[in-house]
């Protein structure tokens, strides 16, 4: 554990000097202030326009920073050779892609704390108070989306335990876009069984996501959340453990 | 300090040099891309073509097409660009997000207002199918029915139905009621929209109802001042010189405020016009108001 949580320090210190990731975090943060203002391009119902807008932007810089810092962390050591002289040491490459996701998952969440905030703030402003707490969905469309940022960078971190970089951030970016689409591609797939696992291998990020929720002020059942919440955990767990089966196979050489 | 400047010399004459082939480039790229246009939305994707994405995607993708559909509307050149676009923006919007009641009550409202009153129907019928329970989508069509087609009888089915949905005003029942035991007269038009213009809730609708508001109260002053001249023709055996002939021998208290800011007139058939919008539905048949034969001119894309 104190390898793995070593590790994790390490990558969350990494993570807040890069510049990219930095970056995109204070253009998410500006484009959720920014809605208050695009909200006013609207008549009637500003509100569903700064909801969506601003967890859309929580979102999307959410997983480009899940998907460039978690593809980059395994990959980007072996293309550096940084990695050998910790491996070189007691520390198992299970417990290094452990802790590598660790790292990335604290990093992840503490983006995600700071536009969550981001967000209140701008909905407080706009509805005088903080009664909405209370009366939208918008903790459990924040824990939703920190589900979501955990699948991505676990399967980041899968892809980057055995290619490239560039080709584990294309791989990632095309999986998390493929886990909005597969809801209904299931229920198309319904006849041919191959595409139907296909369907279910595909995280379902769309299962994830309480944006509609938040902006119809739906109440989300704890045991609907808690379902998400563990679909989410297992299938970040299986994405982590294939990647560390993986690692442990591959020859660094 | 001049040393220290001399370096930038060479690329700041570069700048004062380029800039004004810039401008001009600039002002050539932008009128290539219409920026000088009205504002338009120059592709709508079908709905169904969209459909695969997860519903969470296709909320915002319906919220970013309403922000466009509000940008269209609110163009305020729209006569000349014309409103083509706005049904299958609003259907979509509304494909995408069927909740979205307020998007299916602006379209319905300003495609009535644009004198749609079929797309108007489409998408107000598709909000009752599909969209949140409002009662004034059924209200809505009702108007259409009544204000376009003069066809009461359905008129009253649809305010009927509008009277029934929970938190509809306690005047729907009545005005419903009223419309089926009447045959209808321009009065009834203008408290039918007197009736909408209260319910609106924002600056864009109650803006519309106003001109369909003014368009009631003309119909009803042709009404009164038809009348007015059919006496006076009968008694005199002429057709009156002016209204105020028809005012002078007692019949018209007043001539009315022409609700568009022009005046009333008389031609030489003794018929009433307005100065400002000469607008009428002329009933087919007693009791009865034809599909209006009027093509609203400022409509056509060549019109100003």
């Amino acid at each position: 554990v104190n390898a793995i949580s070593a590790i994790a320090w390490v990558t969350f210190r990494e993570s807040l000097r890069q510049k990219l990731a930095v970056n995109l975090l204070v253009f998410s943060v500006l484009l959720i202030l920014g809605t208050l203002t695009v909200s006013e391009l609207t008549f009637g119902e500003q509100y569903r326009i700064i909801a969506d807008l601003a967890l859309t932007a929580a979102q999307l810089f959410g997983t480009l920073i899940a998907v460039f810092i978690g593809a980059a962390l395994v990959a980007g050591d072996v293309q550096r050779r940084t990695l050998y002289p910790v491996i070189s040491k007691a520390v198992s490459r299970t417990q290094y892609v452990t802790g590598r996701y660790a790292g990335l998952l604290v990093t992840l969440l503490s983006n995600l704390l700071v536009m969550a905030i981001a967000t209140v703030l701008i909905l407080a402003v706009y509805q005088g108070g903080l009664a909405f707490l209370y009366t939208t969905p918008l903790i459990a469309a924040l824990l939703g989306l920190a589900a979501q940022l955990a699948v991505v960078g676990a399967v980041a971190i899968f892809f980057s335990s055995f290619t490239n970089t560039t080709l584990a951030a294309i791989f990632t970016l095309s999986v998390a876009l493929a886990g909005h689409f597969n809801r209904d591609l299931i229920q198309f797939w319904r006849d041919n069984a191959i595409l139907r696992v296909v369907g279910f291998v595909l995280p379902n990020l769309g299962a994830l996501d309480y944006k509609v929720a938040l902006v119809y002020r739906d109440a989300v059942p704890a045991a609907q959340l808690g379902w998400s919440l563990a679909y989410a955990a297992l299938y970040a767990t299986v994405a982590l453990s294939l990647a560390a089966a993986i690692f442990a196979r591959r020859d660094l050489r | 300090m001049l040393r220290r400047l001399r370096p930038a010399l060479a690329p700041l004459l570069a700048v004062v040099l380029v800039a004004p082939a810039l401008y001009v480039t600039t002002r050539r790229v932008l009128a290539g891309m219409g920026a000088d246009k009205p504002f338009d939305v120059r592709y709508v994707p079908t709905g169904g073509a969209l459909r695969v994405l997860s519903e969470d995607l296709q909320l915002t993708i319906a919220n970013y097409y309403w922000l466009q559909t509000v940008q269209y509307i609110g163009e305020t050149r729209g006569n000349q660009r014309g409103w083509d676009r706005l049904f299958p923006l609003v259907d979509l919007v509304t494909d995408l997000d069927p909740r979205h009641g307020y998007a299916f009550q602006t379209g319905g409202i300003m495609l009535s207002t644009l004198q749609r009153p079929d797309e108007s129907d489409r998408i107000l019928k598709k909000g009752i199918e599909r969209g949140p329970r409002w009662w004034t989508f059924p209200f809505y069509i009702a108007f259409n029915d009544y204000f376009f087609r003069g066809d009461y009888e359905s008129a009253a089915r649809w305010a009927e139905l509008a009277a029934r949905t929970p938190g509809a005003s306690t005047n729907i029942s009545h005005l419903a009621l009223s419309m089926k035991v009447k045959s209808g007269s321009p009065d009834d038009a203008v408290r039918f929209v007197g009736e909408m213009l209260a319910t609106a809730k924002d600056d864009a609708t109650r803006a519309a109802l106003e001109e369909q508001y003014k368009l009631a109260l003309l119909q009803r002053d042709f009404g009164r001042l038809d009348a007015a001249v059919a006496t006076f023709k009968a008694r005199a055996g002429r057709p009156p010189r002016s209204l105020e002939e028809v005012r002078g021998v007692g019949l018209l208290a007043a001539i009315p405020e022409e609700p568009f800011g022009g005046h009333y007139l008389l031609d030489a058939e003794g018929v009433v016009h307005s100065s400002a919008r000469d607008q009428r539905f002329k009933p087919a048949e007693p009791g009865r108001l034809q599909a209006p034969a009027w093509a609203p001119p400022q409509l056509t894309k060549d019109s100003k």
